[in-house]
């Protein structure tokens, strides 16, 4: 597993465009000079991702982006379409870039992974949240399983 | 999936009782998609999120490297009693064997 401090490892993720999936390396996501809050969480359009972890990140855009973080991304275990989907469905708009490891390489390449196949949803990522700054990991917020506290919008705030 | 929304009362028509769509998603995707294509109440909208039985059909492929991991390939099938009495697999990227059209001249 990642820690504070480590650089994110190298992966694809994919986001919907205009002329359909559109791939961003991590490299570019978290480029030199840039400072990002990602949160990343089991499914789009399950309850509480859909209920309170995006939407915090959405109300909370403004405040966030004052403490001069460039991009706020959300990333799952869907592919492009449904991230496309799910963005339009909570209003990210060009709020929250929706992201999607549709193969689970960034979640693998993490080491937060968790295997959700006997609930008919393979494998998924855990629910966090991490500031990065330059590409290095500056704060990661790992929830413990079934809890949504740490990763919050409104704990990362208070991390900035 | 307008396929057979439009064709679902002549596939009715020929004695069918259910129409069937299974997805590598889960059922959270999958209840959302029903909403967007208003297929609810008409055709059931299963997942198989985990790909258990796309491989026990052993009709899965693996779209890792497109960031869609492991995937159903597409086709159409009909089961009577359990038993699969027609089964059109489409060639990677075609549309056409498993199209409610062809399915309905073969019911």
């Amino acid at each position: 597993m990642v820690k504070v401090g480590d650089k994110v490892p190298h992966a694809t993720l994919r986001g919907m465009g205009p002329e359909g999936p559109k791939a961003v390396t991590t490299e570019e996501l978290f480029a030199p000079g840039k400072k990002v809050v990602a949160f990343a969480l089991p499914g789009a359009f399950t309850p509480t991702c859909s209920a309170k972890h995006v939407p915090g990140f959405v109300t909370s855009f403004d405040k966030i982006k004052a403490k001069g973080v460039d991009t706020i991304a959300c990333i799952s275990v869907n592919d492009a379409f449904v991230m496309g989907a799910w963005g339009k469905d909570q209003n990210a708009g060009d709020k929250v870039m929706m992201l999607g490891d549709g193969g689970a390489e960034f979640t693998n390449a993490m080491g937060l992974s968790m295997d959700l196949t006997k609930n008919g949803m393979g494998v998924r990522s855990q629910r966090y949240a991490m500031v990065v700054q330059d590409g290095v990991i500056k704060d990661l917020f790992i929830e413990k399983p079934g809890a949504f506290e740490v990763s919050s919008a409104e704990n990362v705030l208070k991390h900035l | 999936m307008p396929g057979f929304l439009a064709n679902i009362d002549a596939i009715k028509g020929k004695g069918v009782d259910t129409v069937a769509c299974i997805s590598v998603n889960d059922a959270f995707v999958m209840g959302a998609w029903a909403k967007d294509t208003k297929s609810d109440g008409k055709i059931l909208m299963l997942a198989d999120g985990s790909g258990e039985f796309s491989q026990a059909m052993g009709l899965t492929m693996d779209l890792t490297k497109n960031g869609l991991g492991v995937r159903s390939q597409r086709y159409a099938m009909i089961v009577q009693d359990g038993v699969i009495k027609d089964l059109f697999v489409e060639k990677p990227g075609a549309f056409e064997a498993s199209t409610a059209e062809n399915v309905l001249k073969h019911l």
